[in-house]
């Protein structure tokens, strides 16, 4: 059995969502054989120097017990976190990948992104997303001392949410479709999960006459969290939610 | 009065609206709605609790209302008997879910109003039919899914009615 998840947001300000990733990984993860993250497990990442933190320590140990426990974790890289680097993977005894990654298991194949790529209608998010992903730019914004990194972090978040605000727009744009077909082709036709959109659904394309499943992952709440689960033979969403207990 | 007409019989239930005004009217809003009925008791513990409320028979679980506010502080306590609300970590975020004490359990009362001083709020007692919460709590229980302590045999709440 393999879990995808995404887009969990992880901050000290979501304690729900961060309660029911824990539990989630004490509990649920351990019954898979792999567990991929397929981006923004956090809000945000300013450089692996933060795992000393105590809010991420938290979650960096949580990680490491599942993965000691027998569980392969795997984590692509989202918009909000994509300065996760080879530091916080070898504490968290997880792997990055590549995005996007082939994933070919004995039964199925799949293909995994986090998304953000493909949304090429959000022209100046595409402007951002190229300066930031090159080696030069992490390399001199990890450079920065931890505290002007933080405040670039802020920064950004800020003005990512006033541009949104200010264009009236849905928090995410969506994929590009003729983009999005090129992608499926590329990559053989096989099963395409992202996230990044918040907009969980199961679409079907129709790339060259061939019917392709693209499975959109749902963002986490404080509330309520969701798994795409592979039992080997079918994709089935599962909701994660709070126990109530005496 | 409520009765709970389950698959072991019927169990009425006392409110105490005067000393947990807003989980007595949570309660009875879910009652009226109908959310219990076909509910299940999924979490059943012989010499603790019996709780239910929140799952359909085969665990799918009920969507709710929004949480309510902690009212554990009104003095009842968690004796045999009682019912009290079931909750998540956060000492404020019962919905639907509620278990019967089947003995008397004083660490589930309320402390001091921070972490896990909060306890849990009684709002009520069985009245009538304790024999079959006592039927309930014998029940021969495993593992379902994630969940622990699940009966093995369906133990359902047919209809949750006020009367």
């Amino acid at each position: 059995m393999i879990l995808f998840i995404s887009d969990l947001h992880l901050s000290p300000r979501s304690p729900g969502a961060t309660a029911l990733f824990l539990r989630f990984l004490a509990g649920r993860a351990r019954q898979a054989q792999a567990l991929y993250i397929l981006g923004d497990l956090f809000e945000a990442w300013v450089g692996d120097d933060d795992i000393d933190d105590p809010y991420h320590a938290r979650i960096v140990a949580a990680l490491r017990a599942a993965a000691d426990a027998g569980v392969q974790i795997s984590l692509l890289h989202g918009n909000r976190d994509f300065l996760l680097g080879q530091g916080f993977a070898a504490a968290a005894g997880i792997r990055l990948l590549p995005d996007p990654y082939d994933l070919a298991l004995p039964e199925w194949s799949f293909v995994l992104s986090h998304g953000d790529a493909l949304c090429l209608d959000d022209t100046a998010y595409q402007a951002f997303r190229a300066r930031v992903r090159t080696p030069e730019w992490q390399a001199r914004m990890l450079a920065r001392p931890r505290f002007l990194r933080r405040l670039v972090a802020r920064w950004m978040r800020w003005r990512s949410r006033a541009r949104q605000q200010a264009m009236n727009n849905p928090p995410y744009a969506d994929l590009q479709g003729a983009a999005t077909d090129d992608f499926l082709r590329d990559h053989g036709y096989v099963t395409f999960i992202h996230g990044h959109t918040h907009q969980p659904a199961k679409h079907d394309h129709i790339v060259d006459g061939i019917h392709v499943e693209r499975w959109v992952l749902a963002d986490w709440h404080e509330d309520r969290g969701e798994c795409l689960v592979w039992d080997g033979a079918a994709l089935q969403r599962e909701a994660i939610v709070a126990e109530n207990r005496p | 009065m409520i009765k709970l007409t389950t698959n072991h019989g019927v169990i009425a239930l006392e409110l105490n609206a005067e000393k947990a005004p807003k989980t007595v009217a949570n309660f009875l809003a879910y009652v009226e709605a109908g959310h219990y009925d076909n509910t299940v008791f999924h979490r059943v513990i012989k010499n603790f609790m019996i709780q239910g409320g929140g799952f359909e028979p085969n665990m799918n679980q009920k969507p709710c209302q929004a949480p309510i506010e902690n009212e554990a502080a009104n003095g009842l306590k968690n004796k045999r008997g009682s019912i009290a609300m079931a909750r998540t970590n956060d000492p404020h975020s019962a919905t639907a879910q509620f278990f019967i004490n089947t003995v008397d359990n004083d660490f589930l009362d309320f402390k001091s109003p921070s972490g896990q001083g909060w306890g849990y709020c009684v709002f009520g007692e069985v009245v009538e039919g304790m024999d079959v919460v006592d039927k309930i709590r014998a029940v021969a229980t495993g593992n379902k899914g994630f969940h622990q302590d699940v009966p093995k045999e369906d133990v359902i709440i047919e209809k949750a009615e006020i009367v």
